[in-house]
């Protein structure tokens, strides 16, 4: 059984621990690509993560119905945005602020993303540590607490003297500076609107 | 304190995407980012606050990979889906690990607290980079490695049909001689300097190359034995992609490797039929595109020793053959060779005729 991945195709043997063991290849080289489709779409990241054991696991349960002649990667948001949108029905305080109808969008900028070069997703979207360099020093100090320190806008706005909702000021700036710096580095495709 | 200027240009939209990425629970805003029925976003604002959650998603991304949790969110995957396995095998009555979206706040902080401690002695108790002492280890375990059997595969990256089912197996013909080719090739290794490799032409017939660590010699069909103590003497004309990359010194092999590519490690996996042993698994990948190597190598070790279980080099061309290939290189056997197995008498009849090329 042949399985056509982002980066080639892969040889699935008949035997399922053969199959576990390219699986995991697959899922390996997916993980990145399906972590931003869901952290794009979810809000709590507890439930990011449950969503990505459970989309895997279903896709792993469900490959015999896959059509090897086309990519994973779409195949596997498909069953994605559908487990998203039943958290949405049950949990409707994480529902992404664009609504459920935006999850085909972000699909279609993900796969965007995955077709371009690189062996890896970290390499398709190197562009992004070079967005970040490129922003004023305090729009890069903000991103870096928020993101790399993982601290809450409270705490940055109490590291940085800066009143809160200035920190959030600032967060939505450099975000909108980092989505122009990757969409003019064709990263990020325009929206057609 | 300072505060930041034209709070004005805040659009509603903006205000809603600040909220969900940026409201903390226990805000008063948190729970309150859905948007309401009387006032939709038009298509506009829908992608471009797509477009900002994308954005905001790729942070996260970037951000974690200086952590270890890619490698435990895909360990707890594979557990969940061998457990699946077994359940549907009938083998394990227990129920496949679904992961439970809600568990109670103290389950989920004894949690974050065990990840917290497991995560801190990992720190600091590992090197600093994984795959790099990997590579190291792998390197020391070749100097030190005893008798392995390797076999070479080449298979066309798209079919994944054999190269040499295929027929584009080097099949010119030069000095009226047919070449051979690696798809099927066997090596045979002791320590990094002994080394005698099988190959074959599309034929069948039989080409040998071997070396002691003094002599190299070849063996080719119908002709006479070669030997030379002349250490270029008889170079396996390795595929264009892989000359000065891939050696039978795999411990040379795997110091390139170390210089020209981004390596990373990518935790343990089961190789095919041995599901016994989880190797290591090392991906390693360009760091300057030059296209004349191969764009990613995957490499398995054993965890304990070091012992190079199997290599692939994706993306490769060979003469004469369309199509990027894919070469594997696999451990078969580590059992113990005759002890004159790297001297050619042991390939080749006792009275084969033997030209000796150079003499020290």
């Amino acid at each position: 059984m042949t399985i056509v991945s982002g980066s080639g195709r892969m040889q699935l043997d008949k035997t399922q621990n053969e199959a576990q063991s390219i699986f995991e290849i697959l899922v390996r080289e997916n993980e990145g690509m399906l972590m931003t489709y869901l952290r794009a779409a979810v809000r709590n990241q507890s439930v990011v993560e449950d969503l990505f054991q459970e989309t895997m696991l279903v896709a792993w349960r469900r490959l015999n119905e896959y059509d090897r002649s086309r990519p994973f990667g779409p195949w596997v948001r498909g069953m994605a945005a559908k487990l998203i949108m039943a958290h949405f029905r049950k949990a409707k305080s994480d529902l992404m602020i664009a609504g459920g109808d935006t999850l085909e969008y972000l699909s279609q900028q993900i796969e965007h993303i995955h077709e371009r070069p690189g062996d890896t997703w970290e390499q398709k979207i190197a562009a992004l540590e070079y967005c970040i360099e490129a922003l004023p020093d305090h729009y890069q100090q903000t991103i870096q607490l928020r993101y790399f320190k993982h601290q809450p806008a409270s705490t940055i706005s109490e590291i940085m003297k800066v009143p809160l909702e200035a920190v959030r000021k600032r967060l939505q700036r450099a975000r909108a500076q980092l989505l122009d710096c990757l969409r003019r580095k064709k990263v990020v495709m325009e929206a057609n609107t | 304190m300072t505060t930041e200027p034209n709070e004005s240009e805040t659009t509603p939209v903006d205000r809603r995407i600040n909220q969900w990425l940026d409201a903390e629970p226990g805000d008063s805003e948190f729970g309150e980012s859905t948007p309401k029925p009387s006032e939709p976003l038009d298509a506009k604002e829908l992608c471009h606050a797509a477009d900002v959650q994308l954005v905001h998603a790729m942070l996260m991304g970037i951000a974690e990979d200086k952590k270890d949790a890619r490698q435990s969110r895909v360990n707890k995957l594979m557990q969940s889906i061998r457990a699946d396995g077994f359940k549907q095998a009938g083998e394990k009555p227990s129920s496949p690990q679904v992961p439970r979206r809600y568990v109670g706040p103290v389950i989920r902080w004894s949690t974050a607290a065990l990840i917290i401690i497991s995560v801190t002695v990992l720190l600091t108790s590992l090197p600093s980079n994984k795959a790099m002492a990997t590579i190291d280890q792998m390197i020391a375990a070749v100097e030190n490695a005893g008798d392995r059997t390797y076999s070479i595969v080449v298979r066309d990256q798209k079919t994944g049909q054999r190269e040499r089912q295929s027929g584009g197996f080097n099949v010119e013909r030069r000095n009226r001689q047919e070449r051979a080719g690696f798809d099927g090739a066997t090596v045979y290794l002791r320590g990094r300097d002994r080394y005698v490799l099988y190959r074959y032409t599309p034929s069948g017939q039989t080409v040998i190359n071997g070396g002691n660590g003094q002599t190299n010699w070849l063996i080719r069909p119908g002709r006479p034995v070669l030997v030379s103590n002349d250490p270029q003497a008889f170079r396996i004309p390795m595929p264009e992609d892989l000359a000065g990359l891939l050696t039978l010194d795999f411990g040379e092999t795997l110091r390139q490797i170390r210089e020209q590519y981004k390596i990373k490690y990518l935790g343990t996996v089961p190789v095919d039929q041995d599901q016994q042993t989880s190797w290591t698994y090392l991906h390693a990948t360009q760091q300057e595109h030059e296209f004349e190597k191969p764009r990613v190598i995957r490499i398995w070790a054993h965890p304990d020793t070091g012992l190079l279980r199997r290599i692939e080099f994706a993306d490769i061309h060979l003469q004469d053959s369309p199509g990027p290939k894919k070469m594997i290189i696999d451990l078969r056997d580590e059992k113990p060779l005759p002890k004159d197995w790297f001297t050619h008498t042991a390939h080749h009849a006792e009275d084969a005729e033997v030209d000796f090329l150079s003499q020290q």
